[in-house]
């Protein structure tokens, strides 16, 4: 019995003119994005690779390690293959960053990128599943119970000896198979774009996390679905239903995630990133001032110089020692000091970013936002890996190049004769286990289940209970 | 008889839960967004004021004039009131900013900036309208004609001596009234709200280009009811209209804006920032190392002379990034432009693109931020060059070393210093730039009207 009433949900569903329509748009959308997002990817990678080699012949011209650590090496943010389904946090003119010595690295943007980009939100698989899947869903499931109920083919369904478990059950499932058979096709057919793409190669675990993510959407759809028939139960009237289910898809899907930073700042306010430079500088310039006053304020030049004209060689380079020693020690200061006020400040962002995904995470939309974005890797957690991995790779920079100008003989500030930066460590990414960004987002992927293990049973229980008459 | 018919769309749609939905909705979505970036906004004031209050601060005890040279200035846009209806490229263009001779200027999220900021975009009354506003226009009109013919009164209205645009013409009315009366209302007490709770204020400027936001808003949202109207009578059940309004509004709304940018950039492509920045500093490096090849050769220079060929030097440097710099942004010009063009098809991008512009955190905007940028570093350059001149005279009549240095490296007289102040656009300049987008919305809001009439009249009651 089950299975002839899912048969005829499906059937309905997919000979009906508006499952057509809007379920080709949603494949159609998804390619265009998927096409779209692999051109924009590709280009991406190949600049990403020439300017290495560019950002790699600056450093050999600067001729000197001195001038190397203090000028420092550009590093640009490396694409993300996922950026093809989930476009995130690449959604930004913040490209490029400069390790040097001296200052703690971060991606900056430009003034001369192109802005346009940020002015709408990417239509990426994220917004295509989250934003016109979720309406979808509302589509499809607005009249599946309302509908019949006013056109009386309800009661004359239940005229039949059929339980109305069967029933509800029959309309979950088969109005949930004619919404997931578009979206599998989309992502078939997105997983072969990526597939054939000459330019872009996914790796095992990239596939992995393909098929991760795409069951992440399955249960988005299934929250949505399930929302739509309970309202249908709920209200008598379709196009009653219709309506609130648009003013709750508002809500879900555009409003509530949008919000969420905002609520956050205004609960949970945090020091303005430009305080943060302030507070930065200041200090730097407070430690500046403590050793020059240590050192009786002779500056690099004064009374220095001119009395190195009456010192022995010696004497000179034990001078040269001094200032050397010096100068590192001032660096390993100004370091301290700025890594202690940022890490302060991250662990105040972090708290923010928490709560606004608390806040937020009434959506089930947000949930599945943040559990696709972080298991692309193109979300907050690849934002911090990225920064913890930059400055990482300032670390092994700093160390390249102390060791190099150990190696090297004369003052420091003039070009080294074998100045030469072939084993120069390279700005490489650790991608996180795949496993570790589950982990990091179990509570969204659990939260999604269990709206649509709420939603589903909502609807069920009030079925049982609905008057049909 | 037009009176009439308008009275009774009026009251049918007043009355129907669609009204009170759309209404709450509205209401709520745009007191809570205005209240919420308002919020956000007396924030950054308070930022900008106390960056300003601690640079002045410092300006007014160091002694590094000298140093400034290379230092250079903070500077940093004051926020602007009206980027909390539509937030724009705000954040990008509001960072703060060195101003020295040499750097190149970054503009972009601060590299400390929230993250979660990138990933969704930002629920201001620019998002609200486009997206929501759009599509409850659409469900306004959607069965305007197809559901009153599935009802049967339209057959019944026809039976009275009534003209067909007359009809038309009165559901029109009724309809854009009221969809676009509550809507205003919320706007005007979201705005009155905040301007009694937060520090938000006005100048006259501002509320002339606020106004501008909403009629084009109501622009905007007249075109989707036309739209929805010309479906409703090109359809003969509710359900499919309902169906077709999704369908374009989904490729209008949500597709084509947010395609096209990407598109262009495959289409025309640029390279990358950061490419053109390394550029600059090869050529830098490469004149100093000329100009130090030179100085091996002519060692018995005077002190005025080496001062004019570094003098010299720094130009032709000037120059030769600058010309680099030109090639470059014309690119990026015309990628920009390219993506303008491409989504141009869609009065959504029209309606962001003006939008933005005239509350001054458009595109044009972030352009002529480069120039503002680039016009406060040379006013700056000069006003050190100048004072570095009188503070080097004044030295010289002074005796002792020591108080020459001193004399040299006195605190800056702050009412000296040039400001950096970006100013809003006058309402002439605001047209121009948004004319294209402003008429287009115009023509399209004609081609639907004209369209539902057409369509209108040939359409069959009977069928």
């Amino acid at each position: 019995m089950l299975w002839v009433m899912i048969r005829k949900e499906c059937l309905n569903n997919l000979l009906e003119l508006r499952f057509l329509v809007c379920g080709g748009l949603c494949i159609f959308l998804a390619v265009v994005s998927v096409v779209v997002l692999r051109a924009d990817l590709a280009t991406k990678q190949a600049d990403y690779h020439s300017n290495r080699e560019i950002y790699r012949t600056e450093a050999e011209e600067y001729g000197g390690y001195e001038n190397l650590a203090r000028e420092g090496i550009r590093v640009d943010r490396p694409p993300q293959n996922f950026q093809v389904l989930f476009y995130g946090t690449e959604k930004t003119l913040d490209r490029t960053a400069v390790v040097s010595r001296d200052f703690l690295p971060g991606f900056e943007g430009s003034s001369a990128g192109n802005p346009i980009v940020l002015l709408f939100p990417a239509a990426d698989m994220l917004f295509i599943v989250g934003v016109v899947f979720s309406l979808l869903a509302f589509f499809i499931s607005y009249d599946a119970v309302a509908g019949e109920r006013e056109r009386g083919t309800l009661k004359l369904l239940m005229s039949y000896p059929l339980p109305r478990d069967t029933l509800i059950l029959a309309k979950w499932i088969g109005g949930y198979l004619s919404l997931a058979l578009p979206f599998l096709i989309a992502l078939g057919i997105g997983a072969l774009l990526i597939g054939i793409s000459g330019e872009i190669t996914f790796t095992t675990e990239d596939w992995q996390a393909f098929v991760v993510s795409g069951l992440v959407s399955l249960i988005l759809i299934a929250v949505m679905f399930s929302i739509g028939l309970f309202i249908s139960v709920l209200v008598r009237n379709s196009s009653t239903a219709l309506m609130s289910l648009l003013a709750i898809w508002v809500l879900l899907a555009l409003i509530i995630p949008n919000a969420g930073p905002y609520i956050a700042e205004v609960v949970a306010p945090i020091p303005a990133p430009g305080a943060v430079e302030r507070l930065i500088s200041e200090r730097i310039k407070e430690v500046n001032d403590q050793f020059r006053q240590e050192w009786g304020g002779g500056g690099r030049g004064g009374g220095g110089r001119r009395g190195m004209r009456d010192m022995s060689t010696e004497q000179r380079a034990e001078l040269f020692q001094q200032m050397q020693q010096r100068r590192e020690a001032l660096r390993k200061e100004v370091n301290k000091v700025t890594e202690e006020i940022i890490r302060d400040y991250e662990q105040r962002l972090r708290h923010q970013v928490d709560i606004a995904r608390t806040i937020t995470r009434l959506s089930p939309v947000a949930s599945y936002a943040y559990a696709n974005t972080d298991i692309g890797e193109t979300g907050v957690r690849h934002e911090r890996n990225l920064v913890n991995g930059l400055r990482a790779y300032q670390r092994q920079f700093s160390r390249y190049i102390l060791e190099q100008q150990a190696d090297a003989v004369g003052f420091g500030d003039q070009e080294d004769e074998d100045y030469r930066i072939d084993d120069m460590p390279v700005f490489k990414l650790r991608a996180e286990s795949l496993a570790g960004r589950l982990t990091a987002r179990t509570t969204d992927v659990l939260l999604l289940a269990v709206f649509a293990v709420l939603f589903f049973m909502a609807a069920f229980v009030s079925f049982l209970r609905t008057d049909i008459t | 008889m037009m009176g009439l018919l308008i009275r009774k769309e009026v009251l049918t749609h007043l009355l129907s839960y669609r009204f009170i939905l759309t209404f709450s909705l509205f209401f709520v979505l745009v007191v809570s967004s205005v209240q919420m970036i308002a919020l956000n906004y007396s924030r950054q004031v308070e930022n900008h004021a106390e960056t300003r209050r601690a640079q002045e601060e410092q300006l007014r005890e160091s002694g590094d004039f000298r140093r400034m040279r290379w230092s250079g200035i903070q500077a940093e846009k004051a926020p602007n009131p009206l980027s909390i209806f539509a937030t724009g490229l705000e954040r990008e263009m509001s960072r703060s900013i060195r101003i020295s001779n040499s750097r190149d200027v970054k503009l972009g999220r601060n590299k400390y900036a929230n993250p979660l900021f990138v990933l969704f975009s930002t629920p201001d009354l620019l998002y609200i309208v486009n997206i929501v506003g759009s599509l409850l226009a659409l469900l306004f009109a959607f069965d305007a004609i197809c559901g009153e013919k599935e009802e049967g009164t339209l057959q019944l209205m026809m039976a009275n001596s009534v003209p067909r645009h007359t009809i038309l013409l009165a559901k029109w009315i009724g309809g854009y009234a009221v969809l676009v009366l509550p809507f205003l209302t919320a706007i005007l007490i979201a705005v009155l709200f905040a301007q009694l709770t937060t520090s938000l204020s006005f100048t006259g400027a501002e509320w002339t280009a606020f106004s501008m936001m909403l009629a084009v808003a109501a622009l905007y949202l007249s075109v989707f009811f036309a739209l929805g109207m010309m479906i409703s009578a090109l359809t003969h059940s509710a359900n499919i209209s309902l169906v077709f309004n999704f369908l374009i509004w989904v490729v209008l709304v949500l597709v084509i804006p947010n395609t096209a940018p990407i598109v262009a950039r495959a289409v025309s492509p640029v390279p990358s920032a950061g490419v053109m920045a390394s550029k600059r500093e090869a050529v830098q490096r490469q004149v100093w190392g000329e100009m130090r090849q030179n100085r091996r050769n002519q060692r018995d220079m005077s002190r005025e002379e080496r001062r004019q060929q570094r003098d010299e030097i720094r130009a032709r440097i000037e120059e030769e990034t600058g010309k680099i710099l030109t090639a470059y942004m014309r690119k990026v010009d015309d990628q920009i432009s390219m993506s303008i063009l491409l989504a141009r098809i869609s009065p959504s991008s029209n309606f962001v693109y003006a939008t933005a512009n005239i509350a001054g955190s458009g595109l044009d905007n972030f352009a002529s931020m480069r120039n503002v940028i680039d016009r406060y570093r040379v006013d700056f350059m000069e006003w050190w060059q100048a004072e570095s001149h009188a503070r080097r005279q004044r030295a010289e009549s002074v005796e002792s070393q020591e108080e020459r240095q001193a004399l040299r490296d006195a605190p800056v007289d702050l009412d000296d210093l040039p400001q950096f102040t970006v100013g809003r656009a006058g309402l002439d300049e605001i047209l121009v730039s948004a004319q294209t987008d402003l008429l287009l919305l115009l023509l399209l809001n004609m081609a639907f009207f004209m369209g539902a009439y057409m369509s209108f009249l040939r359409y069959d009651l009977m069928e």
